[in-house]
This record gives structure tokens, sequence and C-alpha cells, in this order.
């Protein structure tokens, strides 16, 4: 399954756009599909991050990158993704 | 009468002054005090955007909390006056004390020649609905700096967004605006509430630090009032990180101090009380933009 981000907004930064995001993605990890995220254009706040993607991270853990890649993602969204996951797991 | 006069330049470097005009207001909440007048004498060319915003929530403060009865002013210059960040709408229907809300949500951001002024409402209401903060500032940002480069955009767009989310998060002020004002050298970033500021938010979770202290750790990485509600503490230090690393200017005043990082040199004094936060950015646009604000972002571990 392939997520083109932008389709949810080129800024992701509220907690219902994020806990969205994070229902579609959990629900094809639920059907057992691998998980495209094309970031294409997107920023997304460190908050949006950690609501989305460490919580993905803490349920998947060593599985995230196996269930989940990512496209045109900048440096930027790496930043806020890897910011997300650590202070998710972190508490 | 006592009148309060607001006359000359006021700029991120003497913000202070124009705060102080205005800082004995915060201790009349509900006092109604009679026989004030405010008297506004700026050129518009002098009339910055965190003066703006700076004189048009205090106001709205003076007026919403009842701290003065019939509170006088020339509004008509007034209103001239702001209809140079397109809020003079906004502020007739403050001072005449009219319903505020719709104007509230319509206000928008403008491209004009060599600039652009961007003023944006941060609301619940408004931040929900994401084709405001979509429509109005991605796409203004992105069509006036699409010809310098991808990086530019994206530094100001992660700018804003750490910016507005923080206030959003932070504020019990439902009527904060943001504000970004942009030209081909340099862009701007102002955000205005009277809320409860960075000490009140801090105190909640850090009760026995100092004011300073609390404003200090306020921009440390992973330090946030609200970890356990999601937040990740990394907002105010990214901006401020970004600002040092591009040699611009971040100020900031709330409760009794001033916070400046001039060019990654940063000083904290006492200073005019401000109920809430008044938060100033300013970096130059670069072509190395891109280059620079990769160097900061450094993640214990790499997930992805």
């Amino acid at each position: 399954m392939e997520l083109i981000l932008s389709n949810y907004g080129n800024v992701i930064a509220t907690d219902n756009r994020s806990g969205e995001i994070y229902d579609i993605i959990k629900k094809g990890l639920t059907k057992g599909e691998s998980i495209i995220i094309d970031a294409k254009d997107v920023t997304i706040s460190t908050k949006a991050a950690r609501i989305i993607f460490g919580r993905l991270y803490k349920e998947l853990k060593e599985q995230f990158n196996e269930k989940i890649s990512f496209r045109n993602n900048n440096d930027l969204f790496n930043f806020s993704v890897n910011e997300g996951i650590s202070t998710e797991l972190e508490n | 009468m006592r009148k309060i006069l607001i006359n000359g330049k006021y700029n991120e470097n003497n913000i202070t002054q124009l705060i102080a005009k205005f800082s004995f207001v915060f201790d009349l909440k509900g006092k109604r005090i009679k026989n004030y007048v405010f008297e506004v004498n700026i050129k518009k060319n002098d009339f910055t955007s965190i003066a703006a915003l700076v004189i048009y929530k205090s106001l709205a403060y003076t007026i919403d909390e009842n701290c003065l009865q019939d509170p006088q002013a020339n509004l008509d210059i007034i209103a001239e006056l702001f209809t140079k960040y397109h809020l003079n709408d906004l502020l007739v229907a403050l001072l005449k004390e009219k319903d505020r809300e719709k104007l509230y949500s319509q206000i928008k951001p403008v491209i004009k020649e060599d600039f652009f002024i961007a003023p944006h409402p941060i609301s619940r209401v408004d931040f929900k609905d994401i084709d405001a903060i979509e429509k109005k500032y991605y796409k203004t940002i992105k069509d006036y700096y699409s010809t310098i480069n991808e990086d530019v955009v994206e530094c100001i767009k992660t700018l804003i967004v750490e910016i507005s989310s923080n206030f959003y998060s932070h504020a019990t002020d439902r009527k904060s605006i943001l504000m970004a004002e942009g030209n081909s050298g340099k862009i701007e970033i102002v955000s205005v509430d009277t809320s409860e500021g960075i000490i009140g938010t801090m105190r909640e979770k850090y009760r026995s630090e100092k004011d300073k202290d609390l404003i200090l750790n306020a921009f440390k990485r992973g330090v946030s009032s609200k970890i356990e509600k999601g937040h990740c503490g990394t907002g105010l230090w990214l901006v401020n990180e970004i600002v040092t690393k591009l040699k611009g200017k971040l100020i900031l005043h709330t409760g009794g101090y001033i916070y400046r990082n001039i060019q990654g040199k940063v000083t904290i004094l006492a200073s005019s009380k401000w109920k809430g936060t008044v938060l100033y950015v300013k970096v130059p646009i670069r072509d190395d933009m891109g280059v620079l604000i990769s160097e900061i972002l450094t993640n214990k571990i790499k997930y992805i």
C-alpha cells in the first residue's frame, strides 16, 4: 500500500490529522500489507510524527522498517520522525 | 484623562519600550478603570509587524478582560495604520466592541510586489481546518519563494509549523495571531498571545525552578511541560537552533523577561511585563539554508 502523505496536507501538525493518518496506516498493516510512505512536499511537526510514527514504532518494534518504508523524505522530515519515535520510546 | 501616547518606531530591537506602555493593563483585569485614552501616532513606514501585534493584543486584552471602562482611541488613524497588515477590520471591530469571530477567521496573507504579509489566526477552531494553514500559508510561501529553492520553502514551513504548533498547544488565549512577513532577503515571523506564557506553563511541571531557568530550559531539546501529552520538546529548540545556524534573531518576551538570541549570542534579562508570549524570529534567506540546517538535524538514534 502506498500512502501519499500530501493527500492529507502539505503540513501535518494537528492531532486530528495525525490520528487519521495513523489509523489509515494501521488498517493497512492489519491487512498484512507493507506501507510505502511518500513524503514529497510534506512538512510534519515533531508532535505529529510522534503520534503517527512513534506509536507505530512502539507497536511494531524491529519490524517497523520491514513494514514501513519512506520515499521523497527530506532531512527535516526524517528528523521529525526520528525525534517523534525517540520521544515516544522514552516516555 | 490619562493618555497613553504611542509614537515613534518600534521594531524587534526596542519592542520592550512598546510593551512597557501597555504592561499596566495586565494588572487591571476586571477593574474597569475610567478615563484612559490611547493615541497612536506611528508613521505607516515605521509600523512593524511586531508592533502591530503587540498593540492589537494589548488592546484586545484591555477590552476583553474589562481592564478599562470605555477607553478612547484615535480610531481613524489606528485603523488606517493597521491596513498595512490587513488587520484594520479586526481592529475596528475590537475597538467598537463588535463580534470579531468571523473577521478573525477571515484574515489572510497577501503577496505584494516585493514582499508578502501573512497573518494567521491560531485558534483551535481554525487550526482544525487544515486548509487554513495549507492554503493561507504554505501556498503563499511556496509561490513567493519557489524561484529561490525548495530548501528555503522547507525551512520557512518548519519554522512556522513549530512556532504555530507551540502557540496552539500551550496557549489558552484562543485568539493568538501569527504573522509572517518576508522578501527575497529575509523572513520575519511574529506570534503574540496573552496566555500564561512560558514561565506559567513550564511551572506546571518544573515547580522549583527559577523563572529565568524555566525560560532557558524551554529552549533545551527534549524539555516540555507536556511530554506526557504527546509533545517532543523539540519545537523551540529547533527554531532557536535554526536561528543560530542562519545567524538570525530570536526575541522572546514572556512574563517579566526578555530572551534574545542574536546571531547565536544568547542573553536573558528582566524586562517589562507581558502576560503571555511575544515571539519574534528573523532569518536571512540564503541559498545554502538547506545545507546549514541539515547540520543541526542530528538524532540520538536514527530509526529511519
